[in-house]
């Protein structure tokens, strides 16, 4: 369970994706329907929403295999291969037996060379540029901490269940030998992060110490990309079929030159879009990305859109919420900080039941309840929200009702 | 037997063919538990004897053979059943045993033990001897020791060897407790500096004072891990280190190259002798222990035997340590006899000590073999030692008293294990409610693929049939393609017909509950609470009533889950349970307990395709067979079931629960007819039946589940977990709950039930991905000839010899061949099934290879007169493809 970080609390990057296509629903004048782990649906019908639905910001139409693909590494490797397409020198192994086999790849590839963890959600946990043997063991020994205990570690909620489970090694909990990880060479030159929606790429974003680094700006530069790059993103997008959406990570010397032209490199494929790469661009950018990702799943959908509004009103009805009226209280104090309007009330405090009016900015209803979801909001927790549409009026700042 | 009259009959005999385990774990070989039954000649029907043995077949070691060996056991036994044999004294015991096994030496030339296989089938010989000596000894009411002449009273054993893991306080603390025996046994590695400070490691810690044993023998075992020139470098620094005083005077080197090697073991004890005498230490004796295959000039090898002869004019003498298995000599009676001759063959020869004589069995025996040894210990005059694991207990063993070897059938070691039940008369069928288990052919080219490889490879086999070319990246995915559209890929049973949403919607037992609940399906009342919120699970029961069931809210195997509680008491209970368990830091659910039978009703698209009700572990009595009988069977039909051959029944905690508290145990014979419970959980996993119930289903079951699986976007192929009262009968109006939503559910549970109908699941879901995504596809094709392209680390491994074997194995034609150091390519003609599981367990590989992918695209063929290992590919292939 996340740290309680109290009321104001931030969406933080695993949440982003989720988040951006939540308050563009709202904006968008749709009914949304909110389940643990980032499960949402969105839609106009009467009865349950369900017309569109989403897992981390991931639309519907991204195959449940294509995510598992995304999500294995070696696999990934493998595809983008076949598909002929440049990926650095590297392979998988586990931090046990297989650290014999990387000694020998290095041996071949020499330093410096990046590790990370082989399977499951991808762009997290990279360690790049170690340059000798003793910066390479100290990373894999980093991977052999329980990935509980591991800052960066998220798992998205389709990721393959961990059979293996953390044993005991000379009295320390870890990770055990048959975790696996990856070992590719360390590639020079500009890290490009593309974003493919269906097939086009809406977002190029040059990321000067890698997208896991944000101590520096990151900055646009799909205006300036070369076409050949473009290409190249979207083919490795189409490497793994059934992604309907994905993140590519380029390593170019030079985005406004072809591939032709330069060495480059595929070194990231993500199903998650991570937009908190863009968030780092500007706020608007992984907003108007978020709207990107919905308006093309309703568009293949066909499920209308309203004009975007920054004002909207919604009866909400929570479920499965944790000491209903502490949580209730919690909600309604960051509501007010955030300007909303309406009320709340705990409708039913054996089964966790609130219901109530909420008007306001579609980014702040959006964000208290991804919170609340998520176990973030002041350390309650909620297991079910529905949102759904009515009329803008004229209602007192938030409150509790009894 | 009060009265065993003056002839034995054998009534009944039987076979169990099982997975050996050496320190719990599989052990990768093969053992054979004989089982023979006698009455008394003249008094038929008493209460009989029964003599058990154990046979250990061990390929080269042995001079036995994958399949043969069982084929040439069952024969031997058939011979074996209803015969007489006397027991009017043990002279006459025994020499009807000779006469029997010398009658089935005879038969080891029509099992293929030809001229070249010299001594065949020792392995399985040795353990139906050892039936027979027990049985007959158990008649004569003599322990077998006696019924074998022997005149010992106590034998030394030796300690179990420390593992080469253990570390320098652990390696400490087992060499304190092992004062009592007469040598400090150590496992070896591949490593001679590693071998060299584990033996100054443990010289040092017994001659410390906690020990006070400086001059305890310290005995090595290697297992064959050395190179010849790794073994001639460890015993010169073993001589080197007794001349220096740190190690003792005697050490034993056991086993140091591998079996092809061991014509060099009579030139390494002579480097040993010559450096011992050079150690400059009086009495420094460095002893290599080599096993019976040095001292049998039939079975030792053509290289080995030159070595003997050319060593014998060089006064080169042979290792001066026999290690005699009966498994390996041939038989209890045999081992009896090569001990003397050893000992009368090499004893003081040439002023030097004689050669010393221990006796073990095989890895991987059980206590049945560990019996027969104490046995057969007493039996051998001047037998310097027993080392076997089993008997490592206390250094001295004692003549055993019981009748026959003592021990009797070990089934509660062998039930999970058994592959293969050979009885006469017939052994029992497994049955449910008259229908017998099925039995599915192609569970032979399912095996080879390993635990979870049907489950992988269903998809692919219907692809291919289809016409549909695949690249396969792991046992579990695979992409299939037309070549015109883009591919489908698959892992397992995530298919491209559900989305990534409905798989965490579905793994969510909450979310899945709100939202079945939302779509009016029924499911069990629940709520998740708070870690330690037990007072508002408490109102909450209230509210719902009682029975409930508690269990964490991310729960796996069952652990911290409390099921029909009824009451307050075992409310605070289950909670206090919870608290206790592994899952206790987290949420809980607290949910309404559905009084239902379990069952699993597959969905693809809007159709009921498959439903099974699931039941916990059980066997049905025929009135004449055992419970452990009885499972045994029942595991063997489950082996012939392609998704339940690596989920047997198993005897462990809750099947020893249960059958105690039915006042059973699994000697018991139960009643035909009667059900006798192995297991709670109805977990195919643990044991659990599947029976096909889809034509019984009640429409109103059906369309729940429909609805429940529409409830869930992006859902197209789920397994519906339903708990009904009755699945014939209408919804309303019985107990009924959908407590879970699998959206990668298993495909074989319904493509191969136990008993019943199978259903085309895979076949259906591939049609329905097929459709759905607008693949070209062909009509079905029974026989396949198909192009494998194979990438990775596949050449130098023994890849292409491999492929070979297997396809002879699966009656497939073609050929492989090398085409660059790291891709191997192969044309494959066959059956479908074989063909395509060929193609699958192509991306295995033998265990040196590690294939990165496997290509497989369709070929014009027709099948060839055999599979070949080729340097190019024929002509008329290479311009079919």
């Amino acid at each position: 369970m996340p740290a309680d970080v109290g009321t104001h609390a931030e969406v933080v990057p695993e949440l982003r994706d989720g988040y951006e296509v939540h308050q563009a629903a709202l904006r968008g004048g749709l009914n949304v329907l909110l389940l643990p782990r980032q499960v949402m649906t969105a839609g106009r019908d009467s009865g349950d929403a369900t017309e569109l639905s989403f897992v981390h910001g991931v639309p519907q139409t991204s195959t449940l295999s294509a995510v598992t693909f995304a999500q294995d590494k070696r696999m990934r490797r493998a595809l983008l291969t076949s598909a002929g397409l440049p990926i650095p020198k590297g392979g998988s192994y586990s931090v046990g037996r297989g650290m014999r086999s990387a000694g020998k790849l290095i041996a071949r590839i020499g330093y410096p060379v990046v590790v990370k963890p082989a399977v499951g959600d991808n762009t997290i946990e990279s360690q790049t540029g170690l340059r000798d043997e003793q910066e390479f063991t100290a990373a894999v020994e980093y991977l052999r901490t329980p990935t509980v205990e591991r800052a960066e570690y998220t798992k998205a909620a389709y990721a393959l269940t961990m059979l293996s489970e953390p044993e005991e090694l000379d009295g320390r909990v870890v990770m055990p030998g048959s975790y696996r990880f990856l070992l590719e060479r360390h590639v020079s030159g500009q890290y490009l992060r593309f974003l493919v929606i269906d097939d086009e790429v809406r977002s190029v974003v040059h990321c000067p110490k890698g997208p896991w680094r944000t101590d520096e700006a990151h900055e646009d530069v799909t205006a300036t990309t070369h076409a050949g790059l473009l290409r190249l993103a979207r083919h490795a997008v189409r490497a793994v079929p059934g992604l309907a959406i994905a993140a590519v990570d380029i390593v170019a010397r030079d985005a406004q030159r072809g591939p032709a032209e330069q060495d480059v490199w595929i070194v990231e494929l993500s199903e998650r879009p991570w937009l908190a790469v863009q968030h780092g661009v500007s706020a608007e950018e992984s907003e108007r990305l978020g709207a990107e990702i919905l308006r093309t799943h309703a568009k293949q959908l066909s499920v209308s859109l309203d004009e975007p509004v920054d004002e909207v009103a919604v009866d909400i009805h929570i479920e499965g919420l944790t000491e209903s009226a502490a949580a209730v209280a919690a909600f309604v104090d960051a509501g007010r900080s955030a300007g909303l309007r309406g009320s709340l009330t705990v409708t039913d405090a054996v089964e966790g039941f609130a219901d109530g009016v909420l008007q306001g900015d579609p980014r702040e209803i959006a964000r208290l309840t991804e919170l609340l979801l998520d176990g973030r909001l002041a350390g309650h927790r909620g297991m079910l929200v529905e949102e759904r549409k009515r009329a803008v009026e004229e209602l007192d700042e938030l409150a509790v009702r009894d | 037997m009060e009265d065993p009259g003056r002839t034995l009959v054998v009534k009944g005999v039987q076979a169990m063919a099982y997975q050996a385990r050496a320190e719990g774990k599989r052990a990768g070989v093969t053992n054979f538990l004989v089982k023979l039954r006698g009455e008394a000649g003249e008094s038929p029907g008493v209460v009989g004897v029964v003599g058990v043995g154990e046979c250990q077949p061990r390929l080269g070691a042995t001079g036995d053979r994958a399949g043969e060996s069982w084929k040439f056991l069952t024969a031997c036994l058939s011979r074996l059943a209803y015969r007489e044999f006397p027991v009017t004294d043990e002279a006459a015991a025994l020499d009807a045993v000779r006469a029997a096994m010398c009658e089935f030496h005879g038969m080891t030339a029509e099992f293929g033990g030809d001229v070249n296989w010299r001594e065949p089938f020792r392995g399985t010989l040795a353990g139906i001897e050892m039936a027979l000596l027990d049985l007959l000894a158990r008649a004569l009411e003599l322990p077998l020791h006696r019924l074998l002449a022997g005149e010992a009273t106590t034998v030394p054993a030796q300690a179990a060897p420390v593992s080469s893991r253990a570390d320098a306080d652990e390696l400490r603390e087992v060499l304190t407790g092992q004062t009592g025996f007469s040598a400090t046994r150590l496992q070896g590695t591949g490593d001679v500096a590693a071998n060299l400070d584990r033996l100054e490691a443990a010289a040092g810690i017994n001659a410390s004072d906690a020990v006070g044993q400086p001059d305890k023998p310290l005995w090595l075992r290697l297992g064959g891990r050395l190179s010849r020139d790794d073994a001639d470098a460890l015993v010169l620094a073993i001589a080197e280190r007794i001349g220096a005083g740190k190690l003792p005077l005697e050490v034993l080197i056991e086993h140091p190259v591998a079996a092809a090697n061991r014509y060099h073991l009579p030139l390494l004890q002579h480097k040993a002798d010559r450096a011992a005498a050079k150690s400059g230490r009086g009495g420094a004796d460095i002893r290599i222990v080599a096993d019976h295959a040095s001292w049998n000039a039939r079975t030792m090898g053509r290289r080995a035997q030159l070595v003997s002869h050319i060593g014998k004019l060089g006064r080169i003498r042979g290792p001066r340590a026999a290690y005699l298995r009966p498994a390996q000599v041939g038989g209890l009676l045999e081992t009896v006899a090569a001990a003397a001759r050893i000992r009368a063959g090499r004893s003081g020869r040439s002023g030097t000590s004689g050669t010393h004589i221990y006796l073990g069995g095989m890895d991987g025996g059980t206590e049945i073999t560990a019996g027969a040894l104490r046995n057969l210990a007493m039996a051998i005059p001047e037998l310097d030692s027993v080392a076997d694991d089993r008997l490592a207990a206390a250094p001295e063993l004692s003549a055993p008293r019981k009748p026959g070897i003592g021990v009797n059938e070990t089934y509660d070691e062998i039930i999970g294990d058994v592959t293969e039940f050979f009885a006469v008369p017939e052994p029992p069928v497994s049955t449910h409610e008259g229908m017998t288990a099925n039995a599915y052919p192609e569970v032979t080219y399912l095996q080879p693929l390993g635990s979870n490889g049907t489950k992988g490879h269903l998809l692919e086999r219907e692809a291919l049939v289809l016409g549909l070319s695949t690249t396969r990246y792991s046992k579990g995915a695979f992409v299939a393609t037309d070549g015109d559209n883009a591919g489908l890929s698959f892992k397992w049973s995530r298919s491209p017909l559900s989305s990534a949403v409905s798989l965490a919607l579905c793994t969510h037992k909450e979310a899945t509950r709100m939202r079945l609940r939302r779509a009016g399906v029924p499911v069990p009342k629940g709520c998740t609470f708070a870690e330690g919120d037990y007072q508002a699970a408490r109102a909450f029961v209230e509210r719902i009533g009682y029975p409930v069931v508690v269990k964490p809210a991310m729960g796996v195997r069952g652990i911290g889950v409390a099921a029909n509680i009824r009451d307050d008491e075992a409310l605070e209970q289950a909670f206090k349970q919870l608290e206790a368990s592994s899952l206790g830091q987290g949420d809980f659910i607290v949910e309404q307990h559905v009084n239902g039978r379990d069952y699993r009703i597959v969905v693809i698209g809007d159709e009921v395709i498959g439903a099974i009700l699931r039941e916990p572990g059980s066997v049905t009595g025929d009135g004449k067979s055992s419970i452990a009988e009885l499972v045994i069977a029942k595991n063997v039909a489950r082996r012939g079931n392609p998704h339940l051959w690596g989920r047997p029944i198993k005897y462990d905690a809750a099947a020893r629960f249960q059958l105690s508290r039915a006042g059973r145990t699994l000697d018991t014979v139960p009643a035909a007819g009667e059900k006798v419970l192995l297991s709670g959980s109805c977990s195919l996993s643990q044991g659990g039946d599947s029976i096909d119930v889809l034509d019984e289903l009640h429409p109103t079951i059906k369309d729940a589940a429909i609805r429940a699986v529409k409830a869930v976007p992006g859902l197209a192929f789920c397994g519906v977990d339903f708990l009904l009262e009755d699945h014939a009968k209408p919804l309303d109006g019985q107990e009924a709950g959908i407590c879970e939503l699998n959206a990668h559910a298993a495909i074989g549970n319904c493509e191969y039930p136990l008993y019943g109908t199978p259903r085309a699941v895979a076949r259906t879901l591939m049609a329905e991905c097929v459709t759905q995504f607008g693949l070209n596809t062909t009509q079905r094709q029974e026989q396949l000839a198909l192009h494998l392209t194979v990438r990775g680390r596949v050449t130098a491994v023994g890849y292409r010899a491999w492929l070979r074997r297997w396809a002879k194995e699966f009656g497939l034609t073609g050929w492989v061949r090398n085409v660059s150091e790291r891709v191997v390519e192969a044309v494959i003609i066959g059956d479908a099934e074989p063909a395509s599981a060929l193609a699958a367990l192509a991306v295995l590989g033998p265990k040196a290879a590690a294939p990165t992918d496997v290509t497989t695209t369709h070929i014009e063929a027709s099948p060839l007169a055999s599979f070949d290992v080729v340097t190019e590919a024929p002509k008329e292939y290479a311009n079919a493809r």
